[in-house]
Order: C-alpha cells, then structure tokens, then sequence
C-alpha cells in the first residue's frame, strides 16, 4: 500500500516538478505524510528534483522552450541566491518568515488565477494593424486641450 | 528588451535562490512569475525556471548534505517514478496552452500557500 502511494506521488511529482509547477509541494506532502522529519524532506526534495529536472530539461530543451540567452544570468544569480538562503535558513525565524512566504504566493497565485487573456493584442496593436491594412490612420487618444498647457 | 529580459531573469534566479536555500522548495513559484514580468511566455518562463532550480538545487542539496541530511534511500524509492512523471510532465508542457498553464499554476500557488498558513 505505502508502496503504491509512493510510486504515485513520484509520478505526480516528477510530472510536475518538469512542468515548473513546483514538484516540490507534491513531494512535501508525501514525505510529511510518511513521517519523514523536515530537514530531511528538504534535502530528499532537492536530491530527487536534480535527475528529475535533468530529464525534463533535455526533453523541454527538444521542444524549443530554454531560452538559452537568459538561463546563465539566472543560474548565476540563483547559485549565490542558493548560498544566501541556505545562511539565512540557520539564522532565521522561520514561523514568521513562512507566513510572508505563504501570504505572497497567495498573492501571486490570485493574479495568475484571474490573468487577462494575453493571446488578445493590444488595442494600441490593433489599430497599428487596422492602419497598416490601410484603414483610417491611428489617432492619438484625444486628450483635452489646456490653453498653455503642455501636450502629453 | 534582451537586456531587460536579463535583468528579470538575474533577478528571477536570486529570489528563486534565496527560496530554494530556505525551504528546499518553493523556488518555482517566485522564477516564474519574475520571468513573466521581465516578458517571457509562461511556457518558456517555465521551462527556464526548471533549468534555473536545477542549477539551484545542486548548490542546496550539497549544502543539506553537508550538514549531515543525506536520505538518499527515501530518493531511490521514488526516483524511477518522478523520472517517468519528469517524462510525461515535459511532454505536457509541450503540448498545453500558455493561458491554461498559468491559470493552473496559479491554483496550485494559492493551495500551497494556503497549506503553507496553516501548516
């Protein structure tokens, strides 16, 4: 039985870990429920993300999707964020810290949830287009004349 | 707009990193939203996330084994499973549409931190 959970929350958390959905929660779960103590569900969650995201780097990087200009700024940057954390981690407290954490996904998580469409242009797109096929030509938005006053 | 682009993404790996070395999970939920501003797609956005904890995770995990936390036999078990997953999950990620995924991602970053209020 623990046996069956365990392969299924590997799966799930694999699958999500190389969709960049944060395996890690899924991870976190299993190994809380399994008994595991924190810091070492900390660490297993690590060990087991480096094979796994390895897997789907190669299989993303297939599809086209690393942006190969911008990975080594984050990289960099991420490492020394990596050794500052790891310092903070020891000096901390972590109780307080979570719920600014918790409270800022929340916050996120909401304007992602409710994001407008983007696949939409524009309107300042659109009436460049409507003018490039030949329509009226784009006016600026009128704004009110101020005498003196200077134009935006 | 290459340069600005850096520069989120400079910024995406530090906060990511910061998270990562803190919790040893979580990094994802600030990359990728920072890469979203700085104007890459969710889908690269997410790809690029999961090369940046990558990297990320390697300095981490050193530093939990370093401090003594090795359960590299809690790993083996799940690790044949997660790589299958790492499989069908990347080949999702090809396939789902950018407004879908970030309605989704944005779910599951409330259920965390919800979880993460009252754990």
């Amino acid at each position: 039985m623990n046996g069956y959970i365990g392969l299924a929350a590997g799966f799930l958390a694999g699958m999500c870990a190389a969709m960049g959905l944060g395996g890690g929660f899924v991870l976190m779960i299993y190994l809380t429920w399994a008994g595991i103590s924190a810091p070492d569900a900390k660490a297993a969650n690590l060990l087991f993300f480096i094979p796994v995201a390895l897997v789907s780097m190669l299989i993303n990087h297939k599809s086209g999707l690393t942006d190969r200009h911008i990975i080594p700024y984050a990289a960099a940057a991420g490492s020394i964020g990596a050794v500052i954390g790891l310092l903070l981690s020891d000096v901390l407290d972590s109780s307080l810290l979570k719920n600014v954490f918790a409270a800022l996904l929340i916050a996120v998580g909401l304007r992602e949830l409710f994001h407008r469409k983007r696949s939409a242009p524009s309107r300042g797109v659109e009436r460049f287009e409507r003018f490039q096929r030949g329509g009226s030509a784009p006016q600026p938005p009128q704004a009110p004349f101020e005498k003196g006053g200077l134009t935006p | 707009m290459k340069n600005i682009s850096k520069t989120y993404a400079a910024a995406a790996g530090l906060a990511g990193g910061i998270l990562n070395g803190i919790f040893g999970a979580g990094g994802g939920s600030v990359t990728v939203p920072i890469l979203e501003l700085g104007g890459t797609d969710a889908k690269t956005s997410h790809a690029v996330s999961v090369a940046v904890i990558f990297f990320i995770s390697i300095v981490t995990a050193f530093g939990c084994i370093f401090t003594g936390h090795a359960p590299f036999d809690t790993v083996k078990q799940l690790l044949p499973a997660g790589i299958a997953g790492a499989a069908a999950g990347a080949f999702i990620l090809r396939k789902v549409d950018n407004d879908i995924l970030r309605r989704i991602f944005g779910a599951l970053l409330i259920y965390s931190g919800g979880r993460m209020f009252f754990a």
